[in-house]
C-alpha cells in the first residue's frame, strides 16, 4: 500500500509533472522523421513505419578498424538514449535531498521509497518510447507509409560491407526495434539510479554515456547497447547479437541494480544528502 | 582574487578527477598506437617494394602515416579512447570549476565576497578561473599523449599523396601546414582544443546564470553539442546537392583530422565568436543584473 502510493506520488510529480520533457523528445522524433523522409525521397524508396523506426533505433552498423576510415558517431541513437538518461538523471536525487527525506520518515520504508524510484525509472522511460512510437505512428498514417515493421531498406543500406544479410524480406523485427531499446535505456536508468547512491549523479550519467558509446564503438556482449541496435541483432546478420540473451543480460542486469540499491540503501546516509 | 579563484578551481577534487578522466582516454590511446607501431618496422618497409622517391632519399610513402604526426591523441581515428575523449571533451571541461558559481550563490558565499571586493573584480576573476580550469582539462592529456607516443614513435615527414590516409583534405584549416611543418600543425591543434577547453567551460559557467540546477550546468553543453553533430548530418542529408560540406560540431572540428567533414576556418571563427559573445554577453549583463540579496 505505502509502495502504490508512492509510486502515485511520483508519477504525478516525475512524470506528469516533467510534460515539457516529454514535448521536447516528440519534437525530436518529428525532426527525425521528416529527416528519414528526405532521405527516402532522394533514395526513391517507400518507407513502412518499420523503417522508421530502423533510422532513429536500428543504431549504427558495426565498426572495423581500418586507416581509411574513422569511427563515426552515430549521433541519432545516442541522443535519444543520451537524452531519456538525462530526463530521468535528477528526479531520484533530488527528491532524495528534498521531501524524500520526510516521505522516508513518514511511511517508514525505505524499501518502498526504493521500489518505488525503481518503477518509475521503468514506467518513465516507457513513457518516452510510448510517445516516440505514437508520433511516428501519426505520421506514417499522414504520410500514407505501409504500418509494418518489416525492413529491407534501412537494413540493404546500413549492413557492413563483408557481413552477411540474413534477415528474409518479409522478416517482423517489432522486438529488436520497439522492446530491445526501450529494454536497454530502462536497465541503463536503473544502472544509474543505483549508481547514484554511490557517486554523484554527474558521475552516473558520464559511465552511462561511456556505455553507450563503447556499444556503439565494438560489437560485444557485455556492452549491452549492442542489443538495442537491431543493425547489429543476428535476425538481420549472421554474426550478430541474439536478442534472448540481450533480454536475459538486461533483466539480469537491472534486477541486479534492483537489489544493490535496495540493499545500499538500507544503510544510507539521507540527512547527509546534498546536491 | 584572481590567485585565490585559480587556487580554488586548479586544486579541488573535481579538477583532478575530470584531469583523470580525460588523461587516461589520452593515455589509452597512445598505448594503443604504441602497441601497433611495434608491430611495424620501418627498416623492413625500407627494404621492401612499396618505395617512392620523395627528395632523393629512399623513402616510403607508409611512413608518415605510422610517424608521430598520426599516432598522437590529434591524429588518432580508430580507437574508442579518442571517440571518448572527444565525446566527454564538453563534460570533461566543464566539470571542475564551471559550476562555482551556482554553488557559491546557493551556499551564500558570493555574499561575503561580493562585499569586500567589487563585482567586476569578481566576475573577472571568475570567469578567468573557470576558463583556465577548463583549458588545463584539454591541454594537460594532450601533453601526456605526446610524451608518451613520441617516446615510441618515430618523426617523419607527411606526405601529400596520401592525403585519404591523412585526412587532412585541401581546404581544411591549417591544411598546408601540416604538409609543410607537421608539427607547427600540430602545435595550433593542441593550442585550438585548449582554447575550446576553455570555451566549453566557459558556457557551462554561462548557464549557470540562467539555472539553479547542477546538472543542467553541467550537462547542457554535452547534450548540445551532440544536438550539433545530429543537425549537421540532417542538414548536409537534406542539401545532397552541397558539395563543400564543413563541420559545425566543436568536438569534430577539434580534431586535427576531418574525421567526417572539412574543418572551415571561417566557421570555427564563426561559431568561437558566438560562443564568445554569448558568454560575455550573459556575465556583463545578467551579472550586472545580479543582486546578492
Amino acid at each position: 500500500m505505502k509502495y502504490i502510493k508512492l509510486l502515485r506520488f511520483d508519477l504525478s510529480e516525475g512524470l506528469l509533472k516533467k510534460y515539457k520533457t516529454y514535448i521536447i523528445f516528440a519534437v525530436l522524433i518529428i525532426i527525425t522523421f521528416f529527416d528519414c523522409r528526405v532521405r527516402c525521397v532522394i533514395d526513391n524508396v517507400r518507407y513502412s513505419y518499420g523503417e522508421y523506426l530502423m533510422y532513429i533505433f536500428g543504431g549504427s552498423r558495426r565498426y572495423e578498424i581500418e586507416l581509411s576510415s574513422p569511427f563515426n558517431l552515430p549521433y541519432l541513437w545516442l541522443l535519444i538514449h543520451i537524452l531519456i538518461l538525462y530526463f530521468t538523471l535528477n528526479y531520484s536525487p533530488s527528491d532524495l535531498s528534498g521531501h524524500g527525506q520526510q516521505t522516508i520518515y513518514r511511511t517508514g520504508s525505505r524499501l518502498a521509497w526504493w521500489l518505488s524510484k525503481c518503477s518509475w525509472q521503468i514506467i518513465t522511460v516507457a513513457a518516452y518510447y510510448a510517445v516516440s512510437w505514437i508520433v511516428l505512428l501519426l505520421l506514417s498514417l499522414i504520410d500514407n507509409a505501409d504500418i509494418t515493421t518489416t525492413v529491407t531498406h534501412q537494413v540493404f543500406i546500413r549492413i557492413p560491407p563483408g557481413a552477411t544479410r540474413i534477415m528474409p524480406e518479409t522478416a517482423d523485427l517489432s522486438i529488436q526495434l520497439m522492446f530491445m531499446p526501450f529494454l536497454f535505456t530502462a536497465s541503463m536508468g536503473l544502472l544509474q539510479l543505483t549508481l547514484c547512491l554511490i557517486v554523484k549523479p554527474i558521475f552516473a550519467y558520464i559511465i552511462s554515456a561511456l556505455v553507450c558509446i563503447s556499444s556503439s564503438y565494438a560489437q560485444s556482449p557485455l556492452l549491452f547497447g549492442n542489443y538495442a541496435m537491431a543493425i547489429r541483432n543476428d535476425n538481420v546478420i549472421s554474426d550478430g547479437m541474439n536478442t534472448t540473451v540481450g533480454i536475459i543480460s538486461m533483466l539480469t542486469l537491472s534486477v541486479l541494480c534492483i537489489t544493490a540499491g535496495a540493499l545500499r540503501f538500507r544503510r544510507y546516509d539521507i540527512l547527509s544528502k546534498e546536491e | 582574487m584572481l590567485r585565490n579563484e585559480i587556487k580554488r578551481a586548479v586544486f579541488s577534487k573535481m579538477f583532478l578527477f575530470a584531469l583523470a578522466l580525460m588523461s587516461v582516454f589520452a593515455v589509452l590511446s597512445s598505448i594503443y598506437y604504441i602497441e601497433i607501431g611495434s608491430d611495424y618496422n620501418p627498416g623492413y618497409v625500407e627494404r621492401g617494394d612499396n618505395i617512392g622517391d620523395v627528395s632523393g632519399d629512399v623513402y616510403s610513402p607508409d611512413f608518415p602515416t605510422h610517424s608521430l604526426y598520426s599516432a598522437w591523441l590529434g591524429g588518432d581515428v580508430q580507437t574508442l579512447a579518442y571517440t571518448a575523449f572527444f565525446f566527454l571533451f564538453p563534460i570533461g571541461t566543464a566539470l571542475p570549476f564551471s559550476w562555482s558559481f551556482y554553488i557559491e550563490q546557493k551556499s551564500g558565499y558570493i555574499k561575503n565576497v561580493l562585499t569586500r571586493t567589487s563585482k567586476n573584480k569578481y566576475y573577472l576573476a571568475k570567469t578567468s578561473a573557470v576558463f583556465i580550469s577548463g583549458a588545463l582539462v584539454a591541454l594537460v592529456p594532450y601533453i601526456i599523449n605526446l610524451l608518451m607516443v613520441s617516446s615510441f614513435i618515430p618523426y617523419y615527414y607527411t606526405w601529400a599523396g596520401y592525403i585519404f590516409y591523412n585526412r587532412i583534405y585541401f581546404g581544411a584549416i591549417w591544411s598546408d601546414i601540416f604538409y609543410s611543418n607537421p608539427a607547427l600543425h600540430m602545435f595550433l591543434f593542441v593550442l585550438l582544443n585548449t582554447l575550446y577547453g576553455g570555451l566549453y567551460s566557459l558556457i557551462s559557467y554561462a548557464i549557470s546564470f540562467y539555472s539553479k540546477n547542477i546538472l543542467v550546468i553541467l550537462i547542457t553543453p554535452f547534450i548540445g553539442t551532440l544536438a550539433i553533430g545530429y543537425f549537421e548530418e540532417l542538414y548536409y542529408s537534406a542539401h545532397s546537392d552541397i558539395i563543400a560540406r564543413y563541420e559545425f560540431d566543436p568536438t569534430r572540428f577539434l580534431h586535427s583530422r576531418s574525421i567526417h567533414f572539412n574543418q572551415n576556418p571561417w566557421v570555427i571563427s564563426a561559431i568561437t565568436l558566438i560562443i564568445v559573445c554569448f558568454v560575455i554577453g550573459t556575465v556583463w549583463f545578467k551579472g550586472k543584473k545580479y543582486e546578492i540579496y
